[in-house]
């Protein structure tokens, strides 16, 4: 498993589930490109609850694509999103703004303060 | 021309050693004739002080030839003795070659002994005469120049000895030949120096005077007989003096004729030209000294040692070259102790230098560590030979030991430590043979400080408006109307772009208050567009903010800018004003004299496709924010009129640049805006790609000038770094090193946990850096905003912690340990 598959397969969905209150702001749901070895399609659907979809939706509000080797950077915390869009690392669509505050989804998990 | 017979010379504008002789020969007479001179010489004659005599001679010289004696009065100017009157006759134009060659000599041993040996103005002023009537033949070279040391240990006896040698025989590394009394316990042990016969103890073992010690003797040889009253050390008193003046008489012929036999009975001729230097503490146990004045006590050394010699030797020698040396005193102990300090400081330096690459510095140690070695080590037995015992146990270590820093300026200090403690110290110390029993270099009372005060990252207690459930942004900050404020997103999914104003806190009846953000209306379309902006302060009372929208629709970017004038009336502060010409992201944005200039950054398009398709072939979307990067600057111009506010640089204003972007932007001390480092194009190698790259660019603009210069590149290239001047320290904190292939999109990316400091004062500016653990990766996009208190930095997130978001104050840290 790539480190982003392992990325959008194990941690996101734990953080989406540790922060509800956060994810439940999203107003439209993200589509993930991530180009290159370990890439793939992905994507942060808010129909019902959010949740973690593989594939491409047919539908989505903001995009965010880079490379693989981007993303993994990103998961890392080498890069913040902000950085990585100053240097264009990694290209938005459609609504930017929500877009870039997408940099909250490689904050480490941890549960929601009571 | 002034007759010789007729010359009449001034007493007090004589070099010193004349002087003296004239004060001591003519004690009623303030002027001197050459006639007084001679009939001195005549009354001299057949006595054994040739070195008055010689010093009589001289006098006769300069007294009877006027154009020196000018000369001479010109250049000895009232009060000028000792090393000021050898400086003085090295300068005389007036003197010969040779003349000038032994004053040269001369001033450059009273400058090397001034250098080893504190105080003792007598000695040192006995020593220099030797030298000089060594040099100027007046000493015929078989007959020794001799002289008698007396004192207590440690004092710069055979320190000055040492230096005689080196300047004898214009050779740094000559050595005096050694006679240690220490190692007679009998006169059986005599035989040591003169070498035992086969068959008896001691037999082949070095004796003092060897052909090694003879070849580092050089060829005008010293002979230190040191340490003779503690020869006999266990004898009962008679024996112990008969011991002592059996010494003296192993070098009475010596004395006498310069000639020393060998083994063989033969003399040994490298010995002819030789200056014998008896040393000795005789009287340094006399309970009665520390109620002595320093004159007492100079003489009662001087009486305590003319006891030690026997009779017949006192004449040989002459009573004038037996110097009763002064004590030193304590803060001449911790000068030397500062002298000693500082050679060991210099080896370390060089040391640093080669092992590690880079500069460090030691300052002095502090007068109150002076002070206090002076206090603790100002023991009569022992003088300054504690200070070596110190040195090698408590200082040595802990300078070999500490941990350098590039640029560091380090100073050897003491302790904190209350009175109490310091006088116990002290007692432990004095009454201690070198250092106090249980004190080691771990628990000494001295420390190395590190001087540089060099900003530091530092708690920030205060909270921040940002809610622990989002991604906090912060585009800038600055000071307006004297206060300070922020422009920031506090970035969850909802959250719009937000100014506060940052009240300081502070000790409220004994409280401690924190500082407290409050927020200030901004224009709606900058509050709901993207979360980004450039901010800087323009004056003191303004500030220009552009923000950008970036439509869903893929239609052109939008920028929009204000200015924030804090003297006009709420609701009215932002007053929007031309927009740049061009959509940019990742330029550097700054003010000088009113005006705000962007520089580089990339163009933001939305109809990218083939720039697009460059990055990512299978791209089939819109897709925002620019990849070009544009070599250009802008001048924003408020009191232009609309539409008219904005311009492009022309070339020679705007100096040479690449393209960049990602600079960390910081005005300097002086008023200069810095732009250091950033991303660049750098161009492959043919058939290959280009790729971006973080620089070590430096741009400096100057004020005055209104132009662009380079500066000095920084040695770590690093991109999206924050820039923070405190005083007169500009540093680059953090950032990242990045590789980024344009074609592929494969990124490189490594965080630089560094801080990179310019001295743009020195005369030829310099960037040193250091790796600082306070600079977490997480601090290459922080934002740096003034406040009372120093720089505030933020946001910071803690690697595995949550998402809040923290500050960190960057100040001179508190002089404290």
């Amino acid at each position: 498993m790539s480190q982003t598959e392992e990325f959008f397969r194990q941690q996101l969905p734990e953080l989406i589930k540790a922060k509800p209150s956060v994810f439940g702001k999203l107003k439209a749901s993200v589509q993930f490109s991530v180009e290159g070895k370990g890439g793939g399609e992905w994507a942060i659907d808010i129909e019902g609850a959010p949740h973690v979809v593989a594939g491409r939706l047919s539908k989505s509000g903001s995009e965010l694509r880079c490379s693989s080797s981007t993303f993994d950077a990103l998961v890392g915390r080498q890069l913040t999103l902000r950085q990585a869009f100053d240097m264009s690392a990694v290209r938005l669509g459609g609504d930017t703004s929500t877009a870039m505050r997408l940099g909250l989804i490689f904050q480490p998990v941890t549960g929601e303060a009571s | 021309m002034i007759p010789a017979s007729r010359v009449k010379v001034s007493v007090e504008h004589l070099p010193k050693l004349q002087r003296a002789v004239a004060e001591r020969l003519f004690p009623d007479q303030a002027t001197l004739t050459p006639k007084d001179i001679q009939q001195s010489l005549r009354q001299l004659s057949g006595d054994k002080d040739i070195e008055t005599e010689a010093a009589l001679r001289d006098l006769l010289k300069v007294v009877s030839n006027p154009g020196a004696i000018v000369d001479n009065v010109a250049a000895v100017s009232e009060g000028q003795v000792g090393l000021g009157a050898a400086q003085a006759r090295s300068a005389d134009p007036v003197l010969n070659a040779r003349q000038r060659e032994i004053a040269d000599k001369v001033a450059a041993f009273q400058s090397e002994l001034d250098k080893q040996v504190k105080g003792q103005s007598l000695f040192k002023s006995v020593l220099t005469g030797a030298l000089e009537a060594r040099l100027s033949e007046r000493v015929p070279d078989p007959v020794p120049i001799s002289i008698v040391l007396a004192g207590p240990s440690g004092i710069g006896k055979s320190s000055g000895a040492a230096a005689l040698a080196r300047v004898l025989n214009d050779d740094p590394n000559a050595r005096v030949i050694l006679f240690d009394c220490t190692e007679i316990g009998t006169s059986a042990e005599l035989s040591k120096w003169k070498g035992a016969a086969p068959n008896y103890v001691g037999y082949g073992e070095p004796t003092p005077i060897n052909d090694e010690s003879l070849a580092a003797a050089g060829k005008r040889p010293v002979i230190l007989v040191d340490e003779i009253s503690r020869a006999g050390k266990g004898l009962p008193p008679d024996q112990r003096k008969a011991l002592q003046e059996e010494i003296y008489s192993y070098f009475a012929n010596f004395v006498d004729t310069g000639t020393m036999p060998d083994k063989k009975g033969m003399p040994i001729k490298q010995l002819q030209g030789a200056t014998i230097i008896f040393a000795t503490n005789a009287g340094y146990d006399d309970p009665a000294l520390p109620n002595m004045s320093v004159e007492q006590r100079r003489t009662h050394y001087q009486n305590a040692a003319m006891r030690e010699i026997p009779k017949q030797m006192v004449g040989r020698i002459g009573k004038s070259r037996v110097v009763g040396m002064d004590e030193l005193g304590s803060s001449d102990i911790g000068e030397i102790f500062a002298d000693k300090f500082r050679s060991e400081a210099n080896q370390l330096v060089d040391s640093v230098k080669a092992a590690q690459g880079f500069d460090i510095s030691f300052a002095p140690p502090t007068d109150d560590l002076k002070s206090f070695i002076g206090e603790a080590t100002a023991s009569r037995d022992f003088g300054t030979r504690n200070l070596v015992h110190t040195m090698k146990q408590l200082v040595k270590p802990l300078i070999n030991t500490t941990d350098y820093a590039e640029d560091g300026r380090y100073q050897l200090q003491l302790k904190p430590m209350t009175d109490l403690e310091r006088s116990q110290l002290i007692t432990a110390f004095q009454s201690a043979d070198g250092v106090p029993p249980g004190i080691t270099a771990s628990t000494s009372p001295f420390q190395i400080k590190n001087l540089n005060t060099r900003p530091m990252i530092g708690d920030y207690n205060s909270p921040v408006p940002s809610s622990s459930e989002a991604n906090m942004t912060i585009f800038g900050g600055g000071k307006v109307g004297g206060r300070s404020f922020m422009i920031s997103n506090s970035g969850d999914f909802e959250s719009l772009n937000e100014m506060h104003f940052i009240k300081p806190g502070g000790v409220v009846r004994g409280v401690q208050v924190p500082d407290t953000f409050l927020k200030v209306d901004v224009p709606k379309e900058f509050a709901e567009g993207f979360p980004g902006a450039y901010v800087t302060e323009i004056d003191d009372n303004r500030f220009m903010l552009i923000g950008l929208t970036l439509p869903e629709d893929g239609d052109e970017a939008v920028q929009h800018a204000y200015v924030f004038d804090v003297t006009k009336p709420k609701g009215e502060q932002f007053v929007k004003v031309d927009a740049p010409p061009l959509a940019l992201w990742g330029a550097g944005m700054f003010s000088a004299n009113g005006l705000v200039y962007v520089r580089g950054g990339r163009e933001i398009t939305s109809a990218v496709e083939n720039d697009v398709k460059t990055w990512y072939p299978n791209n089939d979307v819109e897709m925002n924010n620019g990849v070009v990067m544009q070599p250009m600057t802008l001048e924003f111009d408020p009191s232009r009129p609309a539409k008219k506010q904005w311009r492009f640089l022309e070339p020679e204003e705007a100096g040479s640049m690449a393209p960049r972007a990602g600079y960390a932007v910081v005005k300097g001390p002086n008023g200069e805006v810095i732009l250091a480092g950033g991303e660049t194009w750098v161009e492959g190698p043919p058939g290959t790609s280009p790729y971006s790259a973080s620089s070590t660019a430096v741009d400096i603009f100057n004020p005055e000038t209104r132009r662009f210069e380079e500066g000095p590149p920084l040695k770590v290239a690093t991109a999206y770094a924050t820039g923070v001047t405190t005083g007169d320290t500009v540093e680059i904190l953090g950032g990242v090193g990045l590789i980024l292939n344009r074609s592929t999109g494969m990124l490189g990316v490594s965080p630089k946990a560094t801080i990179q400091s310019l001295n743009l004062s020195a005369k030829v500016p310099k960037v040193k850096v250091r790796v600082d653990e306070q600079v977490p990766p997480g601090a290459s996009q922080i934002r740096a905003i003034p406040a009372v208190g120093g720089v505030v930095l933020g946001p910071f997130y803690d690697a595995g912690g949550d998402f809040t978001p923290r500050f960190h104050r960057y100040a001179q840290p508190a002089d404290s340990e």
